[in-house]
């Protein structure tokens, strides 16, 4: 009975452990959720671009996390433990794009199975910021640059952007191709200088 | 350097793939401009995916206004989320087969008004914007809540009131919204009341003694299943845990639940016209558009069947 599963669940009130009743948790749950939803849901938005995909991958965390969490812990312990699910949960979603039948260490590594670890993530790691965004660009070369810049930050159509760049369309979207590319590859690179950083 | 290079070349030449693979980035970014679901190509690999990682992210970043959610998906997700917690219900089967809207006691009501309310007869309608199948089954919005979460039909819950602005009522005064007309003075007789399902909720409008008009959320604030009018007994019944309030929206004393009031719907009467005002339903909730301008929209919505 649920009764007796939440009868196992103990919660801190200053006056010594008591076990949680039913009410506890769903209010505890209630207020981490109200605190926690809109953060969630921003940092899933920032990494898949569009509200659907993002209110799907919202609800997934929750979801998951739902039976499985302390929700009486303190904010920062639920928020940087909700942080963990949503990365999880965006390389996931990614992966499925390319999930590979496999039996093999890939097989594992493509159903989600991020690799023995040895650095514990710390809120800095799971939180982009706009300027590691500024600071992959001024690495580009000048043209992927532009192109990038044309694009995404003055909203031009790709016809557009071939006018100002005299280009034809086709090759500006083979430039917008490859801009995107080098650009992962610098921001992949630089996430790894800093868990390195953060090792040593 | 070749001096007679045009403008602008590419410093490496494309193959097909490559060029497959632009065009379906190009295509995924115009996805995302649209605020479309956006589409993957198959054959992608690990290494292509990279580009359309960092599209989604210079596109979100381009974007801030929705990196922040819709108030009615954080809402709905939450009071799933909320009684996912709190029971472990299992759904009957009725409502597991779309007939929770047949349910409730009205066709087995004696006195059951027959005349279905007339359609519209002024102008058409702007928009002909229909209930979603989803609203009409759960009630709208708050009801979906309780639907999703299935219900513990006859079993009595001891527990103490629900804290302070839960959901439904959140759900009902919050939102942006509009005056809709739902029908004319003439649909129901006084001293009767007849339920409405429009795209965002469903309500009960109940046309007093004394000819003014009252709206009220037809959802149970328990967890959202319809609850129906009681002629008998004047009041509101919930088939699934036996809740009742009375004509004012109040819950009847003495209940092992502590129901929270119906929030009362915005009733207003313009000539013969009764309009209600209802929440714009958020678009993923269901397809109804929202009324632009200043005039009451002009939709029409069914009664499901009525009770008086």
């Amino acid at each position: 009975m649920v009764a007796d599963r939440f009868q196992e669940c103990w919660v801190e009130n200053g006056q010594g452990a008591q076990p949680a009743t039913e009410i506890e948790i769903a209010q505890a749950f209630r207020v981490a959720y109200e605190a926690n939803v809109g953060t969630i849901y921003r940092y899933i938005y920032l990494r898949v671009g569009n509200r659907e995909e993002a209110e799907d991958l919202t609800a997934q965390v929750f979801t998951k996390s739902l039976q499985g969490t302390d929700w009486a812990r303190d904010a920062a312990t639920i928020r940087r433990w909700l942080l963990q699910v949503a990365r999880t949960t965006v390389a996931d979603h990614w992966r499925s794009f390319y999930r590979l039948r496999t039996t093999s260490l890939d097989g594992l590594l493509d159903d989600g199975w991020e690799g023995p670890t040895d650095v514990e993530n710390t809120l800095d790691d799971l939180v982009q910021t706009q300027d590691e965004v500024s600071d992959i660009l001024a690495q580009l070369p000048a043209r992927y640059r532009e192109v990038l810049q044309y694009r995404f930050l003055h909203n031009y159509s790709i016809r557009e952007t071939a006018q100002q760049l005299g280009m034809t369309e086709a090759n500006v979207k083979i430039v917008q191709l490859r801009a995107l590319k080098r650009a992962e590859e610098l921001s992949n690179r630089s996430d790894e200088r800093g868990r390195a950083h953060r090792r040593g | 350097m070749d001096n007679n290079r045009k403008p602008f070349d590419l410093t490496e030449p494309s193959d097909a793939r490559e060029q497959q693979m632009a065009v379906a980035l190009e295509a995924y970014i115009a996805d995302l401009r649209a605020g479309r679901r956006p589409s993957i190509p198959d054959g992608i690999t690990p290494e292509d995916i990279g580009a359309f990682q960092m599209a989604a992210q210079m596109h979100a970043r381009a974007t801030p206004k929705d990196a922040v959610p819709d108030a009615g998906f954080v809402a709905n997700l939450g009071a799933r989320l909320a009684a996912q917690l709190e029971g472990n219900a299992t759904i009957p089967r009725a409502i597991m087969n779309g007939r929770l809207a047949a349910v409730p006691a009205a066709s087995d009501e004696p006195n059951e008004s027959a005349v279905q309310p007339k359609p519209e007869r002024r102008s058409p309608p702007q928009k002909a914007a229909k209930p979603s199948r989803r609203a009409i089954l759960t009630g709208g919005l708050a009801a979906a809540a309780g639907i999703a979460a299935g219900v513990t039909g006859g079993v009595l819950i001891d527990r103490e009131m629900r804290p302070e602005g839960d959901w439904t009522t959140a759900l009902v005064t919050k939102n942006v919204g509009d005056w809709l007309l739902i029908a004319h003075v003439g649909d129901l007789a006084p001293g009767t009341v007849k339920r409405f399902v429009t795209p965002s909720l469903t309500l009960n409008l109940i046309h007093r003694s004394d000819g003014s008009f009252k709206a009220l959320s037809a959802a149970c604030t328990h967890m959202g299943c319809l609850v129906s009018w009681n002629a008998t007994q004047q009041t509101f019944d919930c088939p699934c845990h036996n809740g009742r309030f009375d004509v004012q929206g109040n819950a009847l004393p003495n209940q092992p639940i502590n129901y929270r009031r119906l929030p009362e719907i915005g009733v207003k009467v313009e000539g013969d016209e009764i309009y209600v005002w209802a929440p714009t339903a958020a678009a993923s909730a269901s397809n109804a558009t929202p009324a632009t301008g200043a005039s009451p929209t002009s939709g029409t919505y069914r009664g499901d069947g009525g009770e008086s």
